[in-house]
């Protein structure tokens, strides 16, 4: 009689042992159960699950991901559109006269703290109305 | 290929968000567009599709099972971000296995100091470092003292189990998953199965 391997016992246990023949494995039963009854407990798996909100406290914290990426770039955008404002504003007086050009940079570098605090606080106010409307 | 049409499927999603009658009809393709148009229904589908694959997967090789639930998180987080980046070139649930995979590895390196097992260089060498206590009497104690078991394992052995027994992958796709060949998942696997059934079942019987 030919020897059965573990293979070959798990393979038997999981039906996949066609071709042998029921005396090729008399006395070998005790084995084939104790492999079956193994299948058995893990095509069943652990006992677990996770909480009944699990979904909704993952999608909060993708949308509370989304949201601060969105807010990040909103950011971004706003500090480059001042930039460009202020950029733009110089270009064009310029253009009209030099004169007026550099007033206006002495302007602005006169009030540069209080400019960029005015700017702080807008995108303060906007971050935190957003964060409160979330 | 059939897709049913999408006042359907929005319907159902509306009505049966719990994926219950869903899961004999879940359309991958689709439900993957729905969710990269940013339709939260489509992926809070996925996710009850897929939790049972993730939850086996991380818990079986976590260490630390209070993590458990972060992890998987992690999982999904991920999935989402990339979901943009899935080719179709694999079934989506072994790309979201694979995710598993390496986000719970990547966890347990982060957490070695909590790891107290050393295994053997040759898995083919590791054996159970105590008998098995006393005779098993019931299926739930059976299936707790095999989940004891399973734990000791080397995590190889924990992943190919776990993945070939929810009956959803192939010894490719595991190969794939876990980028082992497939000879070595098959070796792994019979390994493994030898050794849970000589410590579990062996003395009740």
């Amino acid at each position: 009689m030919k020897e059965l391997t573990p293979e070959d016992f798990q393979r038997i246990a999981e039906n996949e042992g066609a071709g042998l023949e029921p005396s090729e494995i008399t006395g070998l039963e005790k084995d084939l159960e104790a492999y079956k009854q193994l299948m058995g407990l893990l095509d069943e798996g652990p006992d677990i699950g996770l909480r009944y909100d699990f979904t909704a406290r993952l999608t909060r914290r993708i949308a509370a991901a989304t949201d601060r990426r969105i807010s990040l770039r909103w950011y971004v955008f706003s500090a480059v559109l001042v930039c460009a404002a202020f950029g733009l504003s110089y270009f064009f007086i310029l253009l009209y006269d030099f004169r007026a050009a550099q007033h206006f940079i002495g302007f602005v570098g006169q009030f540069k703290w209080v400019l960029g605090f005015v700017l702080l606080v807008f995108l303060g106010v906007q971050y935190f109305d957003r964060k409160l409307s979330v | 290929m059939f897709h049913f049409p999408t006042f359907i499927y929005s319907y159902i999603l509306k009505h049966f968000a719990d994926g219950r009658c869903l899961l004999i009809m879940f359309d991958e393709k689709f439900v993957i567009e729905r969710v990269l148009q940013g339709d939260r229904q489509a992926f809070e589908l996925l996710v009850k599709q897929y939790e049972k694959l993730v939850t086996f997967v991380v818990y079986r090789l976590m260490k630390n099972r209070e993590d458990l639930e972060d992890v998987c998180q992690d999982v999904f987080i991920k999935v989402h971000r990339n979901l943009a980046q899935f080719d179709f070139k694999s079934k989506l649930a072994s790309w979201i296995a694979s995710i598993a995979y390496r986000t719970a590895i990547n966890h347990l390196k982060k957490n070695k100091h909590n790891q107290s097992i050393d295994y053997p260089e040759n898995l083919d060498h590791f054996h159970f470092t105590h008998e098995n206590p006393g005779e098993i009497l019931t299926k739930k104690d059976a299936l707790a003292q095999l989940e004891r078991l399973i734990a000791e394992l080397p995590e190889k052995y924990r992943i190919v189990v776990t993945l070939y027994h929810l009956k959803e992958f192939s010894y490719s796709e595991i190969g794939e998953i876990t980028g082992l060949a497939e000879g070595t998942v098959k070796t792994h696997l019979f390994r493994a199965r030898q050794l849970l059934k000589e410590n579990l079942i062996a003395d009740k019987i």
